[in-house]
């Protein structure tokens, strides 16, 4: 539900937020969340450094329906709609965060980020995050291939492989042409020889 | 995509199961079965507790289970752990900038995202 003072209050905690990469991106997203009705997800690179510390997002992922009066609010608390469902945020020392909302159901399960006594974030989990990265790492390029390794070895035995194979075998079964099994193979692979 | 059939499918993969095999143990075709996981068909209880029944599992176990919570506090102090395997590992960040000359391979703009970037410590 819409809520202008806790997205202002959520803003404040992220301004206060310097030089903290995560806490400034999680108080972002829940400002974002406050001032949209839809109850917002917090997915993509963001989502990755909050599980690993070591991706630095260049934008805000969101999975969050958007009317009119949800852009019209987030321009009330302080965001600048750039252009459809993107928006940018200037804090007071400079720094300018970009976030996009979509409105898709988040693709997999989530975990609930307690930011303090009064808020919290829904945010993808940690397996349905490198579900995620396998995913992108299907287009073969060394970039993104990289990126799944380096989360595998960052979250090391804190991941649930069986689950994760689990859930690449059925996204497999919907679509055989991404290869996932072979990429889930080499990513695990050069996951193991790092560690 | 449908909850049920996505945890049926699942339970069936975790087992190493094939559609012949739950077939054999059930006597629920494998076309039906392929129609119920994939969210086709609406199936019968009945339909439904021989599956569960066939991979060993109950009613309960298709309730999604209850979010993890987690404190930021503690997210962060796991997140540098994970930052710190990385670095052990010889393996460094996540490039962003690299991230977005791929991007922009991909034939996106990424202007905003590089202006943006520059402004962050």
């Amino acid at each position: 539900m819409r809520d202008l003072a806790a997205s202002r209050r959520a803003l404040a905690e992220a301004e206060r937020a310097m030089d903290q990469e995560i806490a400034r991106s999680m108080w972002l997203a829940k400002a974002a969340d406050y001032a949209v009705n839809d109850a917002a997800v917090l997915v993509g690179g963001a989502a990755v450094n909050l599980h690993t510390g070591s991706y630095r997002p260049t934008d805000i992922d969101l999975c969050a329906y958007l009317d009119p009066e949800d852009r019209e609010a987030m321009s009330e608390v302080g965001f600048h709609n750039t252009q459809g469902d993107h928006f940018s945020y200037t804090f007071a020392d400079g720094e300018t965060w970009l976030l996009k909302s979509t409105d898709t159901q988040v693709d997999g399960d989530v975990a609930i980020v307690v930011l303090g006594e009064q808020d919290s974030l829904t945010v993808i989990s940690r397996d349905s995050v490198v579900v995620d990265r396998l995913i992108q790492a299907s287009d073969n390029t060394k970039i993104t291939f990289d990126d799944a390794v380096r989360l595998g070895v960052a979250l090391g035995d804190t991941i649930d492989w069986a689950r994760v194979e689990a859930e690449i075998e059925v996204r497999h079964s919907l679509e055989p042409g991404l290869g996932l099994p072979r990429v889930l193979r080499r990513v695990r692979q050069a996951v193991d020889s790092s560690l | 995509m449908n909850r049920v059939g996505f945890r049926l499918r699942q339970f069936r993969q975790l087992l190493r199961m094939s559609l012949t095999d739950v077939n054999e143990s059930t006597g629920i075709s494998r076309a039906q079965i392929s129609l119920i996981e994939n969210g086709k068909a609406d199936p019968r209880m009945s339909t439904v507790m021989r599956l569960l029944h066939c991979y060993g599992r109950g009613l309960a176990d298709l309730e999604p289970s209850p979010p993890e919570r987690l404190h930021l506090e503690d997210a962060i102090r796991d997140a540098h752990r994970a930052s710190a395997r990385l670095t052990a590992s010889a393996l460094g960040p996540s490039d962003p900038r690299s991230r977005l000359d791929r991007k922009e391979q991909l034939g996106q703009d990424v202007r905003d995202e590089r202006a943006a970037l520059a402004t962050r410590r």
